[in-house]
């Protein structure tokens, strides 16, 4: 008999999907192919139509989905405990049922709000601190997305290694992102020189280290202009980020914050840059830096928390509270840069390039734990 | 597995244009999602693109109201690959148009290279998912608006055009002007002449496949 299983996907509902929500997506695309598994997509526990899921994805966006769900929880009856009883549930975010399936699982992301509270607000900290060792305890297994992040759950929760593991998070790139990114295929065009840093604007990303550096060297923003990629965040970060600006040296439009774009141009701007930055404080995982070396891209990455996992022979690494280790890994990159010369590669051989770092393998073992139930 | 086979339906009509060393034209789908084409030079893949664009001729077809017109680029780098040339759905793999090409088909570069900011990239990245003008989106916009009632439409006019949610200051459409799609147009104007919309879009207007556009397309894609 097909196991019976259900995936909670509350984080789909989100008008722009970032981190959380492409994790999600990408684990619905494979279980809506997979058809060793009977699974059912709920929100809560109100099971959702597939039909949604597939609205979702051909959208990459939740936009339209809480008028269907204000609707939906009134025609669908939720899942009967009962039922639920025999059913292996997988929550890929905070677990809104505790104990209601026979069998739960969670994927941790990361434990940032406890580890790192000095960059969270209050509200944020008290939410996850309140919820995650509740998760915690009530999961008969964890899914960690990278081993820094098992590490700390095991450090702070004494959960049991045999009850958790690791799965490695993946990243998919359009051939039509790829193609539409792909200046070598437009020899009339060309960029100025850039480099990027990617990720949502807030005081745990560290940006504030690239100003610094810019002050002791403004003559970097003279041969790269410095393109901030990722939505306003938490803290009033991108106000803080241009304050720092006044006493730069720096000429404000060699600066520029693009906030949410969508994934094509995404792709396209890191694809274009000489390389990226990813300075971050922690991380659960950090999926940028996996995306800028499946394309081949040069990451200045910071060396704490996951990051090192990520994509190591694509990565100059560098303390992150060390200025002066982060401006000799922006001096390697720059000579690796142009050695690698990233921005030339045919659409065909990226699509080769980027094709191993799909996300198969986190949904395999999310699939093969459920199978095992 | 990729996000193509959810995002993407196989071609059912189509056009295909080699002008100037160029390869543009229009593909439908039977319904549904938007089609992808692929070019390709002796089975190797040179590029591919979404046929999302407004497209005069699909439109004069009647088809998915113009909203199904590409531009595939890559023709001289294919013709260095190899003389046999085609479009294909990338979907069902259908050939759509084979051609046998040799250097001589490829006008001579221009030798003149257009150097682009970030900016301006960002801008060639969205154009083809993006309004030629206001008079193009007015049909979506109608539709919601008929669709939906007027509050909704506001809220998904701030959302697209402004990407945020109308605050109580926000305007409403003018009532004192009787004819609806006249009414409905001048909303659209006054809030494209804003600043705050020059601040997000730069000159340039969402169309119905870019990821910020929130109006109904029911019937008419």
């Amino acid at each position: 008999m097909t196991r019976k299983a259900v995936l909670d996907v509350g984080a789909l509902f989100e008008e722009h999907w970032t981190g959380i929500p492409n994790v999600v997506a990408a684990v619905v695309r494979h279980a809506l192919e997979d058809q060793s598994i009977d699974w059912i997509f709920a929100h809560e526990t109100v099971p959702l139509p597939r039909d949604l899921m597939i609205k979702f994805l051909r959208q990459r966006s939740g936009a339209g989905g809480l008028d269907a769900l204000s609707q939906l929880v009134w025609d669908v009856p939720p899942i009967p405990q009962a039922e639920a009883a025999e059913m292996v549930a997988i929550f890929p975010n905070i677990k809104p049922v505790r104990r209601y399936f026979g069998k739960e699982a969670a994927i941790i992301h990361d434990l940032s709000p406890v580890v790192t509270p000095q960059f969270h607000n209050a509200d944020n900290i008290f939410h996850f601190a309140n919820r995650i060792r509740s998760d915690v305890e009530t999961s008969d297994h964890l899914f960690c997305v990278s081993q820094a992040t098992l590490t700390d759950v095991e450090a702070y929760f004494g959960k049991p290694r045999s009850e958790m593991s690791v799965i490695r998070l993946g990243c998919e790139f359009e051939p039509n992102e790829l193609s539409a990114g792909a200046l070598q295929l437009r020899p009339e065009l060309s960029v100025e020189p850039y480099v990027v840093v990617i990720g949502t604007l807030e005081p745990r990303k560290n940006g504030s280290l690239i100003f610094d550096y810019l002050m002791t060297d403004p003559g970097f923003a003279s041969r790269y202009k410095v393109v901030f990629v990722g939505r306003d965040g938490w803290l009033d970060e991108k106000k803080r980020l241009m304050k720092r600006l006044d006493g730069a040296g720096v000429a404000t439009d060699r600066i520029m914050f693009t906030g949410f774009i969508s994934n094509e141009e995404r792709t396209a701007l890191m694809l274009n840059s000489a390389f990226c930055i990813y300075p971050s404080f922690f991380e659960g995982f950090g999926l940028p830096v996996l995306e800028a070396g499946a394309m081949g891209k040069v990451t200045v990455c910071s060396n704490s928390s996951s990051m090192p996992e990520v994509f190591p022979e694509q990565c100059v690494f560098f303390d992150p509270t060390e200025p002066f280790e982060f401006a000799q890994a922006l001096r390697t990159a720059e000579l690796r840069a142009v050695q690698t010369r990233s921005a030339g590669q045919s659409v065909s051989d990226l699509l080769q390039r980027t094709a191993p770092h799909g996300w198969e393998r986190c949904y395999a073992e999310i699939a093969r734990w459920v199978k095992e139930q | 597995m990729s996000r193509s086979q959810y995002a993407h339906a196989p071609v059912a009509v189509s056009e295909v244009l080699v002008e100037g060393g160029r390869v543009f034209g229009y593909a439908a789908p039977q319904s549904g999602a938007s089609c992808l084409l692929r070019l390709s030079a002796n089975d190797t893949p040179i590029s591919f693109a979404v046929a999302s664009s407004f497209s005069d001729a699909a439109a004069k077809e009647g088809l998915r109201s113009g909203w199904c017109g590409f531009e595939l680029h890559g023709l001289r780098s294919a013709i260095a690959l190899g003389e046999r040339v085609e479009v294909a759905c990338a979907v069902s793999g259908r050939i759509l148009k084979s051609m046998t090409l040799g250097p001589d088909d490829m006008p001579a570069p221009s030798g003149g290279s257009r150097s682009l900011s970030v900016e301006e990239l960002l801008a060639e990245i969205r154009e083809p998912r993006c309004c030629p003008n206001v008079e193009k989106l007015l049909p979506f916009a109608m539709n919601h608006f008929r669709r939906h009632g007027e509050q909704s439409f506001r809220d998904m006019t701030y959302l697209t055009m402004l990407g945020r949610w109308p605050d109580n200051a926000a305007p409403r459409p003018d009532n004192k002007i009787a004819e609806e799609e006249k009414r409905i147009l001048v909303y659209l104007k006054d809030i494209t002449s804003s600043g705050e919309f020059d601040m997000k879009w730069a000159g340039q207007l969402p169309g119905p496949y870019h990821p910020d556009f929130r109006f109904d397309t029911t019937g008419l894609l």
